[in-house]
């Protein structure tokens, strides 16, 4: 197997916090990986980092085998990585398949001076982007509600929507955060299904979860954060057994509960 | 429904062209025509201050800059070099957007009300070059004697010609804006207003899309400044400061954030009523403030509007009570067949 992202002694301190410390790991092709812990151990710190929101103070992060630390934020989604977010932001007052177009605009082969004017570049550019949006809509079970303004869907189907967008950027790789926040089990599980899905159309995945359950029935390799820091690493199996970890989500003494 | 519905804001929209081209047929006096003129170079300049405040979603209080700039440009190239009118319309609106991208270059990481501040030192600037360059623009004592302009050999002498002239522009400018939102481009820079965020994590580069919509409002304020220049055909710097700039505010404000057509009705209006308050003479000023509040105040935006933001309000919560009633109704299903089986 191929190491499609790798991180390698990432760090980053804000202030006298250090939010992320010498963290190491790599995404591979055709697998979930969840990254977990308990609140505020630096997990979506991560996926700042790995989008360029926030610069790394050390460390690199190369994908296939580029070096793309540092670059800025707008060209993650070109070189193929797109996130959600923990609270989603949307573009509310945009309706459903605008919002897919916005994802995929740097696939739409025309620039700013072509839209000024209507012309048969952007006419055939704008017709076939409609077509894969509607293909994408498709994807996420939104084709219904594609003329619908985003800020009117129920939240499950927002969560939806953004996982949709970020689909519509043609990642490689997902980043998900805390994509079942807010739901209830059955969501849950079908979003478990949902996102397991999503293999056949990006190369890996990471997720922040929260539902142990979730986490548990669908990652090929977790990642247990604390305090900024990796304190476990491995299959599903290998971290519920895992007596630090139990540690950072119980306290000392406590034995095997991280089980779903 | 929906199809209904842009049917009739189509109708609405031929009446008002049909309406708009027959005026000059009802041998109005010069005096009407001249304020009719003048609300056409408005409705210019108040969508080009829209451009960056309802859709870019940044507060200038600069436009008067790109009105000023556009007059001046096309006032001296016609006076010192002659240039035909064409010459002039495309040397305006690449001096005008070039202003524009000049305000853009400090927004690269400003956000809110900073960029407002940044507009007002721009025009302020602006305003002191065109006192202060005397050799250029004759300072103070400003620029006399614009003649109208000549196209296809005939000089736009009378009120009537120039007021189909401006009335093409503001008919161009309003669909080139039209066909601009309705693209890529458009998409863009609403998802920038939205959520500029997460706009940057679709890769959307939000600096780039400062400078294109600045570029885009510097030209097309441009514009309304050379029509107002071969309008009135004498400029000076009092026309272009801070109070004509607050003044497009107010007609954006009140034409709706975002709403081009709205902007159009605005300037209008706002035209007319302080030409109709004429009578009180010094309460001229206190009325128009009032009725300004008023405005704002019943609504936000004009009572036309009003009611289609009523009614989409409305139906827009219907439609998410709706959907949100589904949705719960899917899940209880699912529920409840698993619990069945």
């Amino acid at each position: 197997m191929t190491a499609l992202l790798e991180v390698s002694h990432l760090q980053i301190v804000f202030g006298g916090l250090v939010a992320v410390e010498d963290l190491s790991f790599s995404l591979n092709k055709g697998e979930v990986t969840s990254l977990i812990g308990p609140n505020g151990a630096g997990k979506t710190t991560v996926i700042n980092l790995l989008t360029g929101f926030y610069e790394p103070d050390q460390g690199r992060i190369t994908l296939k085998g580029q070096d793309i630390t540092g670059f800025p934020s707008d060209q993650y989604a070109k070189i193929g990585l797109a996130r959600t977010f923990q609270n989603v932001r949307l573009f509310t007052g945009m309706t459903v398949q605008d919002n897919i177009l916005v994802g995929m605009q740097h696939r739409i082969p025309y620039g700013a001076f072509l839209s000024f004017f209507p012309n048969p570049t952007k006419l055939k550019a704008e017709e076939t982007a409609i077509e894969q949006a509607q293909q994408i809509l498709e994807r996420v079970g939104l084709s219904d509600l594609r003329d619908e303004k985003a800020g009117n869907l129920p939240y499950g189907l927002q969560r939806k929507l953004e996982i949709g967008r970020a689909l519509a950027t043609n990642p490689s790789v997902l980043l998900l955060d805390e994509p079942a926040a807010g739901m209830n089990p059955q969501e849950t599980r079908e979003l478990g299904a949902f996102v397991r899905s999503l293999l056949q159309d990006v190369d890996a995945i990471l997720m922040i979860e929260h539902d142990m359950k979730m986490v548990m029935r669908i990652s090929d390799q977790i990642i247990v954060m604390n305090y900024g820091k990796m304190i476990s690493m491995g299959t599903p199996a290998h971290v519920q057994n895992d007596p630090v970890v139990l540690e950072a989500y119980l306290g000392k003494g406590a034995k095997k509960s991280v089980k779903g | 429904m929906l199809k209904k519905r842009i049917r009739l804001s189509t109708i609405i929209r031929i009446i008002l062209i049909g309406a708009a081209l027959l005026v000059p047929c009802l041998h109005l006096k010069n005096y009407i025509m001249r304020i009719l003129i003048t609300a056409g170079i408005y409705m210019i300049l108040g969508m080009s201050l829209n451009l960056v405040m309802g859709i870019g979603g940044m507060v200038s209080l600069g436009q008067a800059v790109f009105y000023g700039i556009g007059a001046y440009s096309a006032a001296l190239i016609t006076l010192r070099l002659c240039w035909p009118l064409w010459s002039v319309i495309l040397a305006t609106i690449v001096i005008s957007g070039l202003s524009g991208f000049l305000l853009s270059i400090p927004m690269g990481r400003v956000t809110g009300r900073y960029v407002a501040i940044i507009t007002l030192g721009y025009c302020e600037i602006i305003n002191l070059i065109l006192i202060n360059w005397q050799s250029l623009t004759r300072g103070p004592a400003g620029l006399m004697n614009i003649p109208r302009p000549v196209t296809l050999g005939y000089q736009l002498k009378s009120s009537n010609s120039y007021y189909y002239f401006v009335l093409a522009t503001v008919f161009i400018v309003y669909t080139a804006i039209g066909w601009t939102l309705n693209s890529k481009l458009g998409r863009n820079l609403r998802a920038m207003k939205e959520d500029s965020i997460a706009a940057e994590a679709m890769g959307i580069n939000i600096f780039r899309q400062k400078m294109i919509v600045f570029t885009m409002s510097g030209a097309v304020g441009g514009i309304a400044g050379m029509l107002y220049a071969f309008n009135i055909g004498y400029i000076d710097p009092t026309n272009f400061t801070n109070v004509e700039s607050l003044a497009v505010v107010s007609i954006v404000t009140v034409g709706g954030l975002g709403s081009m057509f709205g902007t159009i009705i605005a300037s209008f209006v706002l035209t007319v009523i302080p030409e109709m308050l004429r009578g009180f003479s010094e309460y001229r000023q206190v009325l128009y403030g009032a009725a300004l509040v008023l405005i704002v105040l019943l609504d936000h935006s004009i009572p036309g509007t009003r009611f289609k933001r009523y009614l989409s309000d409305q139906t827009d919560k219907v439609k998410s009570k709706f959907l949100q009633k589904i949705a719960r109704m899917e899940r209880k299903g699912k529920n409840d067949s698993a619990v069945r089986s």
